[in-house]
């Protein structure tokens, strides 16, 4: 496992710093773009945490990034704090509120714990958008202000790359560490993991908790090259996009979440550019996936040499077993 | 605040429940009998929607309306067949995650070809006259309209008992959600259950579709409007409960509609609220199902 | 020799002053990017997509008399999807790409978005065509935007001006719940109150945005007895709740006495169920402009030979701006931003709404609210606002102390 966690580490940093040489061959007009795809990816990939490690299929994650994305926001526009004041208070309520909806969400199971979350995320996306005055609404709140080194699309672009590349190295630690084993021994078999003497219940609520606070991180990544946020990024329709963007790339792939983002969001800002019948154009090819690779587009790479070194399972084992907990939901 | 005014909006909830039972009725049904998530189910109501502003269109309001709440269900019958055997039945075999995202792909692929056929921008059509206009019931105006969505949603929810209680279909529909593992076991053809399942769940929605469309704008919004409510629905009364459904409807109906008595900021959080507190209360809804959690 | 040195000097001569003359000839060849980012699909689509249509129109009629300094015109494009951060993003793309102008997003947050993010910090004459959203021009107001809708505050302005000489006491209020209704209806209240201090709000409704039912905001307005009924709905909005409330009687009840934002594709839509009698606002009546001025006829005549209907508000305030955009530009002689807004402040221009100026200190079009009531129109086949009154921009706009005040400087 230590070995093994080596070379993904290095890989993980290889990835990175193509992601970070990418300002070398995108033209300068189109690097934002390039930009948030990366900032999606670290969320997808905190989301993988919970869809494929745990099981636990959570359709509101779009809670925390939109949460991370407004308290700077709203430090930083309504009340002038620096950005790193700001940073500070979205990572440290991100704790609390991670920890709050853990206790709510993780009473229910399956897919009922995943319409939790988007129940969850739905009532705090209302709250936003309806708090004219403190979250300016359905306008959103513009012109968050970062400092002078900040101010730039290059720096941005590194900014989001580095904390991606963090994020996915500390997924990758958590993942190969015995921690991770229980996980995945949980979501596989938690009759097993109870009789063992765990408490699947605690494992799962560091795991969402885990995530969650991730998520927010990302969202503070996306306030700052941004520098705007509006309440789309909390509601169900970030949290189900999220999803599809896992389930498209493989959620048995540790990579497969950023593959999902890639395809997607390339495809889809492409589209735009030249036409206005993106969502044909995405919903045909998710459609297709669905249809060519249901366990998603990474999973299909392993066998190949590609995959191999593109970061093949972190469980190559179970990936060929189902969850239980899936199979409950479809009978 | 008066008694006038709650019984108004009470009967305004439940006509509004009324139509999110017809379309969530259907969605409990495929997904708690059969395991099949569609997130697209939207679409059916909103296919039917358009279809039924362009026969009003073109044959008059009476006419046209009653051509719509005949034909218009048939055709969405026929759409949901043909997806279900070209399409759904090709991704059952991975459980939830292919539905998921062919569901996810058909939403948006169907509403941008509304929005290219269609236009984008609302459309509306008018009531017949018969329908136009209100009773006064104890002082409390009701509009003619909404009684007839009611009625149009009894007769349904007779036909839909019927066919639950007494027909073959309907006893294996109710062993499927009792049991789903047995139904393949004692020999059911459960491919074809669930072709005529996705059918029956879409001629359900398509009528909810014709009938909403008099009522207000037509536009591509509503598709998603509406799965989202279906799937409050589903998850408070009960996976795979027709009935637990029809409660669920009218409590979030009546909510939402009495809740605007009081705050001021529209139904839908109420909606979502009720929700999160079934599950927080509940973790599997009002209708717990045998051996599944 | 010397005369190959001679000729060689001849030579280099020739072709330094061909390099000279030969950029100038090349970019007048060039076409002038009008950059769009357009909400073609997602919430604002129906807006979007006509936008859209006016702004091709214009530039065509443009191009068709000659271009903008001997230059055509060429519009680029791109789909948002109803996103503000989308629309930063292709925005800012399509100036780095070396569009000269910019034509801002539909929907206000996305508006509010590009303003600040995009058309300030790349100092690109921007003009926003539907939004109505004051801090545009107000709060967040930076020297390359300009306006061509009325903001929230003028239109309000205008209405409790007109209203407020009429003998009505008691009000109601009503406005789906975002941030332009919200503020819409907030500045209502303060200029009613103001303008006939006998005036009250007994009720205020705020249903959700896109509600499937208003029987509750009815049934709550019936029951406030008011004298007059203030709406800012729209759209989809305003369909859904004109059919509820008329199937309850609602209008007959109110004597009609009911004011709403009544576009042109809103009343179209509604047909036959538009209430004829009730009051509403406009943006750019095609019944108005199509007998105005020569610019208004021509962009009428010309968008119903394109397209073969009648163009809707969205279109006009699209056409607009690129027309306003290419006179600045004629008058300034020169494309480059701080020329082009120095004439955006300087003079006045011929829009399909008659002569134009805008502020100099927050470049909002000083464009005429016109208000009127509720007809059926045998000649363009739909209902119509038949206008009793047009109030100019330049009695509705907010002058320069209160503008500064409300900047808070």
């Amino acid at each position: 496992m230590e070995h093994l966690s080596w070379r993904r580490a290095l890989l993980l940093v290889l990835l990175g710093l193509a992601a970070a040489a990418l300002v070398l061959v995108v033209p300068e007009s189109r690097l934002p773009a390039v930009t948030r795809t990366v900032m999606l990816a670290g969320a997808a990939m905190s989301l993988n945490l919970l869809i494929g490690n745990a099981g636990l299929v959570s359709m509101g994650h779009g809670l925390f990034l939109g949460f991370g994305a407004y308290v700077v926001a709203i430090g930083s526009v309504k009340h002038g704090l620096s950005l790193s004041w700001c940073i500070a208070l979205a990572i440290s309520s991100a704790v609390v509120l991670a920890v709050v909806s853990a206790i709510i969400a993780l009473r229910a199971r399956a897919l009922f714990f995943g319409l939790l979350t988007l129940a969850l995320s739905q009532v705090a996306f209302v709250f936003v958008a309806r708090n004219y005055a403190l979250t300016g609404g359905d306008d959103g709140l513009v012109g968050i202000n970062v400092p002078k080194w900040l101010d730039s699309d290059l720096a941005q672009h590194f900014v989001a790359v580095g904390v991606t590349t963090a994020v996915c190295l500390l997924l990758l630690m958590i993942l190969a560490s015995p921690f991770g084993a229980i996980l995945r021994a949980l979501r596989d078999n938690p009759e097993r993991v109870a009789s063992l003497g765990g408490h699947p219940k605690h494992i799962e609520f560091i795991a969402f908790v885990i995530a969650g606070i991730l998520a927010a991180i990302m969202g503070v990544v996306a306030a700052i090259t941004d520098q705007a946020v509006e309440p789309t990024l909390i509601s169900w329709t970030t949290g189900a996009t999220l999803l599809v963007m896992v389930a498209l790339g493989g959620r048995f792939t540790f990579l497969g979440p950023i593959l999902g983002v890639v395809i997607l969001e390339t495809t889809r800002t492409l589209v735009q550019t030249y036409s206005e019948h993106s969502d044909l154009v995405v919903g045909l090819l998710v459609m297709g996936c669905a249809l060519a690779f249901p366990e998603g587009i990474g999973p299909s790479l392993q066998g190949s040499r590609l995959g191999r070194w593109f970061g093949g399972p972190v469980h190559m084992a179970e990936a060929a077993t189902p969850p239980s907990t899936e199979r409950t939901a479809a009978p | 605040m008066d008694g006038r005014l709650i019984l108004a909006q009470v009967v305004a909830g439940v006509a509004t429940g009324a139509l999110y039972f017809l379309v969530a009725s259907g969605l409990t049904l495929i997904w708690g009998a059969l395991g099949v998530v569609n997130l697209a189910h939207g679409s059916f109501f909103m296919l039917a929607a358009f279809a039924a502003t362009t026969l009003v269109h073109q044959l008059g309001p009476g006419l046209g309306l009653l051509c719509a709440l005949v034909v218009v269900p048939l055709l969405v019958l026929v759409f949901a067949v043909a997806l279900e055997t070209t399409l759904f039945r090709r991704v059952y075999v991975g459980g939830i995650w292919g539905q998921l995202l062919l569901s996810f792909g058909l939403l948006l692929v169907v509403n941008d070809l509304v929005r290219t056929g269609f236009g984008a921008v609302s459309r509306s059509i008018v009531a017949p006259d018969f329908l136009q206009g209100f009773v006064e019931i104890f002082g409390v105006r009701l509009a003619k309209y909404q009684l007839a969505i009611l009625a149009t949603t009894g007769l349904v929810a007779l036909y839909l008992w019927h066919l639950l209680a007494r027909s073959r279909t309907g006893r294996l529909i109710r062993a499927a959600v009792d049991d789903p593992a047995m139904l393949g076991a004692v020999g059911v053809d459960v491919k074809a259950l669930r072709t005529r399942v996705m059918g029956i769940a879409a001629v359900l929605a398509g009528i909810a579709g014709v009938i909403a469309a008099p009522r207000g704008a037509v536009n591509t919004t509503i598709d998603v409007q509406i799965v989202v409510i279906a799937f409050a629905v589903i998850v408070i009364g009960g996976l795979g409960s027709v009935w637990g459904a029809l409660v669920a409807a009218l409590l979030v109906g009546i909510a939402e509609a009495l809740s605007t008595l009081v705050i001021d900021q529209g139904g839908e959080v109420v909606i979502f609220a009720l929700m999160a507190l079934v599950l927080f209360v509940m973790p599997t809804g009002f209708q717990t199902i045998a051996g599944r959690d | 020799m010397r005369l190959m040195q001679r000729d060689a000097r001849k030579a280099l001569l020739v072709l330094c002053l061909g390099m000279l003359t030969a950029t100038p000839v090349a970019a007048q060849g060039e076409p002038v990017v009008i950059a769009g980012t357009f909400d073609l699909s997602g919430a604002a689509a129906d807006v979007g997509k006509d936008a859209f249509e006016g702004a091709k129109l214009a530039i065509e009629i443009v191009n068709g008399r000659g271009g903008v300094l001997g230059r055509k015109l060429e519009l680029r494009h791109q789909d948002n999807g109803t996103n503000p951060q989308k629309s930063v993003d292709q925005a800012t793309a399509m100036i780095r790409d070396g569009a000269k102008f910019l034509m801002a997003p539909q929907s206000s947050g996305s508006a509010i978005a590009v303003n600040k993010a995009v058309s300030g910090k790349l100092k690109i004459p921007t003009c926003v065509s539907t939004s109505t959203a004051d801090d545009i021009t107000i709060k967040d107001f930076q020297p390359y935007i300009f306006t061509m809708s009325a903001n929230s505050y003028m239109e309000s302005r205008a209405i409790a001006t007109r209203l407020a000489k009429e003998p009505f006491k008691r009000y109601a209020v009503i406005s789906a719940d975002y941030a332009g209704g919200r503020s819409g209806a907030n500045r209502f209240k303060e200029f009613i109150k103001e303008l006939n201090p006998n005036a009250e709000i007994v009720v205020e409704e705020y249903p959700k945005f896109g509600a499937t039912d208003y029987t509750a905001s009815i049934n709550k307005v019936l029951a406030a007895k008011p004298d007059y009924v203030w709406s800012i709905l729209f759209g989809a909005d305003l369909i859904t709740f004109t059919k509820q409330a008329q199937a309850i009687g609602f209008f007959e009840q109110v004597n009609k006495h009911f004011l709403a934002l009544y576009d042109g594709n809103t009343l179209k839509a509604l047909g036959d169920a538009a209430v004829v009698g009730t009051e509403g606002w406009q943006r750019v009546p095609v019944n108005i402009v199509s007998k105005g001025a020569a610019e208004g006829q021509a962009y009428v005549s010309g968008f119903k030979a394109k397209n073969g209907v009648y163009p809707s508000d969205w279109a006009g305030l699209a056409y607009d701006c690129v027309m306003i955009w290419a006179q600045a530009v004629e008058a300034a002689k020169s494309i480059e931003p701080d020329a082009v807004m120095k004439a955006i402040e300087t003079t006045e221009f011929k829009s399909v709404r008659g002569p134009l100026k805008f502020g100099a200190f927050d470049h909002q079009g000083e464009v005429p609210v016109y208000i009127g009531k509720v007809v059926q129109s045998k000649e363009f086949g739909q209902p119509l606002l038949d206008i009793a009154e047009i109030i100019p921009g330049s009695i509705a706009r907010p002058a320069e102390d209160v503008v500064r005040k409300l900047r808070g400087n």
